[in-house]
């Protein structure tokens, strides 16, 4: 059954229950007002036969005519009271009363007009006590009347009080039915598929037994109203959503496989190139050194060219290689806590012979840092730095070379920058800098040499470190080289 | 003079680097499969062996085992000669890696005539 039903049914039973309970206290309210006026006419039939026997008595004890005329008055008064009674009262009982007082007052009646007809006669004190004693009884008639009509009064208010109660009860009932209704059929549903919504949100792609479970809990659930529609839809959209997630996770196997096995392919193919390398690299020379006979001058150009080339080679497959090797899943950064400056003076040490000989000049501007540890992979460390260094002095022909290292109080991370005064780079060429094989499409780069791999590898580096490698440039104008690695907790200067 | 025995499968490596090491004033023997290079070493025991690792019989590190445990070849020293070996891991881990010395293929021809002479000595 649809909530919406159900709530309209909850409702109708509650007003159903509201107006009932109003006709019922309006019924006893009803009886109240009667049983009052029943009470009231059954005190003036008491007051009157209380009169009609005081007036008897005086008659019996002074023997006066004017006594008998006033019990005859309030005997009239008491039989119109009578009539009265029985038009007000609903009580089969009171009736019988009623007949019973009719039969009795009128037996009264007519021997009391006996009697005081006798009476002018003779004497009649003896047969007086009869008299006093059948109006008693009719006194008793009266008070049981009233006293009916005050305990009906009593047991309408309490009628009115008891079914309050009852009415109250009753609402507490439905309340709680209400509320249980609404919680099981509605709450605990809606709680359920919540439950199921984090789970699923936690664990991501749901195998097939997580699905069964999905499903055993939609038919726990067991409802064909919205929460029901609800969960069909969302057991729908959970399975669209797995199957989607399986797909892609597939996809990710599939490309993470085929990654791996391009890895694989160019370091197997690296070292399989490097085999041959050797005896032709040995061979050259042992040429070239005239150590197996001389030759002529044209022959030692000629071999000198293919040595020269040999070298660029063995330098790119190596480069490919260790590429390959840092994009791979098993290069790993074997981490230690070391001093960037440290690594920078070394490698600059080693690198100022190289721009001597082009007559250029290779200074440091380090931020003070000593002291300050970061956990690094030094020798990677060393190969971006040689690398910036190395490209640097390649690619400048005036001027020369300036690294410098920038340290912020309180910062995440140490800033470096290897600046030179060379050949530039235009801005349209920044995006494909540091990816492989995309030395600028510039001749004059070219002829310089290189593999086009260091930069890629540079940036591999630094992103593994966990920090940032970018370039600022103008054409001819030099070159800037930034890149930043992080400051761990506890690694402050 | 020195003698030196090189293991590699490859007959061409084995030809220039022989002829590159005679050129030096050493005696060079050569065997082209990692067994052949074991009896060789065991009949003529040189000063030195320069083994390969990739070999299609025994491997380099096994010959290496099998020789440390005859008393007769076990002080000979051994430098393997490998493309496993690259450049690179030269320059981070230097020629000994545990007690045995590698030289990356393709080889710099002074610095293993250098580690040559250094390690006959």
């Amino acid at each position: 059954m649809k909530i919406a039903n159900r709530l309209r049914i909850i409702f109708s039973v509650i007003l159903l229950l509201l107006l009932s309970s109003l006709f019922y206290v309006n019924h006893y309210l009803d009886r109240i007002v009667k049983d009052t006026t029943l009470l009231n006419n059954a005190n003036v039939m008491v007051e009157d036969i209380l009169q009609i026997r005081r007036h008897e008595k005086n008659f019996i004890l002074r023997g006066r005519q004017e006594y008998i005329d006033i019990v005859k008055q309030y005997l009239s008064y008491f039989i119109y009271e009578i009539e009265e009674y029985k038009k007000i009262t609903y009580r089969k009982t009171d009736l019988r009363t009623l007949d019973d007082l009719t039969a009795q007052t009128k037996i009264f009646h007519k021997e009391f007009e006996d009697w005081s007809a006798k009476y002018r006669d003779s004497d009649i004190r003896p047969e007086s006590k009869i008299l006093i004693l059948k109006g008693r009884e009719i006194l008793n008639l009266c008070e049981s009347l009233r006293d009916e009509s005050s305990a009906s009064i009593f047991g309408s208010l309490s009628n009115i009080i008891i079914g309050k109660i009852i009415v109250l009860l009753l609402f507490i009932l439905i309340s709680f039915i209400t509320f249980w209704v609404t919680s099981h059929r509605v709450v605990k549903p809606i709680r359920q598929l919540q439950q199921l919504c984090e789970r699923i949100g936690k664990g991501g792609v749901l195998n097939s037994g997580q699905l069964r479970l999905v499903d055993r809990m939609i038919k726990d659930l067991n409802s064909k109203d919205e929460i029901g529609e609800l969960a069909h839809a969302y057991r729908e959209m959970l399975v669209r959503y797995n199957n989607a997630s399986l797909g892609l996770q597939h996809k990710i196997r599939e490309i993470e496989e085929l990654y791996n096995l391009k890895s694989e392919f160019t370091s197997t193919v690296s070292h399989e190139m490097r085999t041959p390398l050797a005896p032709i690299k040995e061979g050259i020379e042992l040429v070239l050194d005239g150590s197996s006979g001389p030759i002529n001058k044209d022959q030692k150009g000629f071999l000198e060219i293919a040595k020269r080339n040999l070298d660029r080679l063995v330098n790119l497959i190596n480069n490919v290689l260790d590429f390959s090797k840092l994009t791979s899943k098993k290069a790993e950064l074997k981490t230690e806590l070391v001093n960037l400056n440290e690594i920078i003076v070394s490698v600059a040490d080693i690198y100022r012979l190289v721009a001597d000989r082009k007559r250029l000049y290779l200074n440091t501007d380090l931020a003070p840092t000593r002291g300050l540890k970061m956990e690094l992979d030094p020798d990677r460390i060393n190969q971006v730095i040689t690398n910036l260094i190395a490209n640097a002095i390649k690619f400048t022909d005036k001027g020369g070379i300036t690294i410098k290292t920038f340290l912020e109080k309180g910062a995440s991370s140490v800033k470096a920058c290897v600046e030179d005064t060379g050949i530039g780079i235009e801005e349209k060429n920044f995006g494909a800098l540091f990816k492989p094989f995309s030395q600028t499409g510039d001749k004059n780069a070219k002829q310089r040499g290189g593999t086009g791999l260091g930069l890629a590898i540079c940036k591999e580096i630094i992103e593994q470190s966990g920090g940032k490698i970018w370039i600022e440039s103008e054409f001819s104008k030099g070159s800037r080289f930034f890149f930043t690695l992080p400051i761990k907790k506890g690694e402050g200067v | 003079m020195k003698k030196i025995l090189i293991v590699d499968d490859d007959p061409d490596v084995a030809e220039v680097l022989g002829a590159r090491l005679g050129l030096n004033g050493y005696r060079v023997i050569k065997a082209q499969s990692g067994k052949e290079g074991i009896e060789k070493a065991k009949e003529e025991p040189p000063h030195l062996i320069i083994l390969d690792i990739l070999m299609p019989d025994i491997g380099g590190e096994e010959v290496a085992e099998i020789l440390k445990s005859d008393a007769a070849t076990k002080d000979i020293p051994i430098i393997f000669l490998t493309c496993l070996y690259t450049k690179r891991d030269e320059q981070i881990e230097g020629h000994k890696v545990g007690k045995n010395i590698f030289v990356a293929k393709p080889y710099d021809t002074k610095e293993l005539l250098d580690l040559i002479r250094k390690t006959i000595k």
